[in-house]
């Protein structure tokens, strides 16, 4: 899987090729419009994650010129810029999401998965980790071949894991990633161990290995060790 | 009130005003004259009362007209005076205004007073006749003036209700610059000037002040995010104490906050500067339900109840 990352601040260019590079992806960075224009002219990316506003350009252009070359391309904006009207003008040019700095890595990280599943496999895709098997179409789970039936936000929450093996996630990542960015209180940390609690407990019920750790203070991890 | 209805209400006053004590000096003066003539006239008849007198010493009435003199024997004598009176007229009953001299002579050695008169009736005909001729002429000019003048008006205030209306049209927000014409009065003219000045002024302001908010979204949000994403990859490392970990999570927590508030703070500014313009409507209701209904695992955790009474 080919990604570029298109993003004139250095640093989180730098982080996010860092993170998709350990998730296995094929992943280039360029920092300015010159180099992107070239980059897209010359070869194929599964996904490219643009942002908006760069020193010589702008990522709209950037955005219109991929899509009339590789229309597959998995287009996700990251900006700066929080208007409705750049997310919608985003979207009617054909791209797929829209993140709003700051944001998590392990947001951006199961959106590009998501994405590329989309993209790719029209959606029909089953994600396996072990003995647990997703099939994201129907929005089903299985263990050991049997089914456990989840709740929506449990659900979305064992996507998100799967999404970001052996990554730390942040208890704010996962409350944002099933509440939206709108949630924004100490409650809702609490509700994300209750819903953790939950899955554990479905997971565990069907003979799974627990692969939920608990990182003291931050957040929790899915691994297998 | 409307500038040329004020104009037109305070000039039809005045000149309402004008008109009427012009009529009634007019009337007075045509009066005047009339008087004026009239014992004129009743003088040389006294004179020639006086004539026959001293020629034939004696008084006969057939040699003036009946009514129109009146000699009565009288004791005392007084100066010789004019005055209004009101006479049958010799045919039918209407009373007719009369101006008479009086004066004292005396007859064949008696001092008689002596009644000299005039019909006033034919002076007031044409007095009235005057005055209403005149008043017809002036009412004609009033009103002919009073049209003129609105039509003048509304044409020459025009380009100021142009002006008016463009400025009422004119929304900062969309763009387009503020367009006025060029009128050939110089006031207004210079008044458009002055507005296309403001307008430039305005749109400059507005412009930059919304650029400011957009780039300062743009400058503080991406140095957050580069908080963001390395704390995030700090949090990956492995040997981290708690008290390590105890700060990463505040740092983390803190750069989540101060995003947050850079975007509350930015929708406050874009809301003052009135950059939203599509305003609608909403169900507020309705909104609120929805979003308790995103909330309702958190209430649900914190055991909280809410009833919505509609």
């Amino acid at each position: 899987m080919k990604v570029l990352v298109i993003e004139d601040e250095i640093g989180l260019a730098e982080s996010i090729t860092d993170y998709m590079v350990k998730d296995g992806y094929l992943c280039e960075t360029v920092t300015t419009f010159r180099e992107a224009d070239e980059r897209i002219y010359l070869y194929n990316y599964d996904c490219v994650i643009v942002d908006l506003t760069l020193p010589d350009g702008d990522g709209f252009q950037l955005i219109q010129s991929l899509k009339k070359m590789l229309a597959t391309t998995g287009v996700i904006i990251i900006s700066a810029r929080n208007a409705l009207e750049d997310k919608i003008r985003g979207l009617e040019i054909g791209s797929d999401d829209y993140l709003t700095k700051p944001f998590h890595l392990s947001e951006l990280n199961a959106r590009v998965k998501s994405l590329i599943r989309r993209r790719n496999f029209g959606g029909h895709t089953e994600i396996h980790f072990q003995e647990i098997l997703i099939t994201p179409a129907s929005r089903k789970v299985f263990v050991n071949g049997n089914q456990t039936v989840l709740s929506r936000k449990e659900y979305d929450l064992l996507l998100y894991f799967l999404s970001n093996v052996d990554v730390v996630l942040t208890k704010v990542a996962i409350a944002e990633h099933l509440w939206g960015d709108n949630i924004d209180s100490t409650d809702s940390l609490d509700i994300v161990y209750s819903h953790i609690k939950n899955l554990r407990r479905k997971l565990l019920e069907k003979g799974c290995t627990d692969y939920v750790r608990s990182v003291y203070g931050i957040g929790y991890k899915f691994s297998q060790s | 009130m409307k500038l040329l209805a004020k104009t037109n209400r305070i000039y039809l006053a005045f000149s309402l005003a004008i008109y009427l004590f012009a009529g009634l000096a007019f009337y007075q003066v045509i009066k005047i004259l009339i008087y004026d003539e009239v014992e004129s006239r009743l003088r040389v008849e006294k004179k020639d009362f006086e004539d026959y007198i001293r020629i034939h010493n004696s008084w006969s009435s057939a040699y003036f007209v009946e009514n129109k003199i009146e000699v009565t024997p009288a004791q005392i004598i007084a100066s010789e005076s004019f005055s209004d009176t009101l006479m049958h007229n010799r045919y039918d009953e209407d009373l007719i205004p009369f101006r008479q001299l009086t004066f004292y002579t005396s007859i064949g050695g008696v001092t008689h007073k002596v009644l000299i008169r005039k019909s006033l009736i034919q002076s007031y005909r044409l007095i009235e006749v005057i005055t209403a001729t005149m008043a017809t002429c002036l009412v004609l000019l009033l009103i002919g003036t009073f049209w003129f003048q609105g039509k003048l008006s509304g044409r020459i205030w025009h380009p100021f209700y142009e002006t008016l209306s463009r400025i009422k049209h004119f929304n900062l927000a969309n763009g387009a610059s503020l367009e006025l014409e060029k009128p050939e009065i110089d006031e207004f003219k210079e008044l458009n000037e002055v507005f296309l000045k403001m307008g430039e002024k305005m749109q400059q302001d507005y412009q930059s002040l919304k650029e400011f908010t957009e780039n300062a979204s743009h400058e503080m949000q991406t140095p957050l995010a580069l908080i963001n994403a390395k704390v995030e990859q700090l949090i990956q490392a492995q040997k981290l104490t708690a008290t390590q970990t105890h700060w990463i999570e505040d740092i983390y927590q803190a750069s989540r906050r101060m995003a947050r508030l850079n975007q509350g703070l930015l929708l406050l500014a874009k809301i003052e500067n009135y950059q939203f313009t599509d305003n609608q409507s909403i169900n507020l209701g309705k909104l609120l339900a929805e979003k308790l209904k995103d909330m309702e695992e958190i209430m649900l955790f914190k055991q909280i109840s809410v009833q919505i009474d509609n």
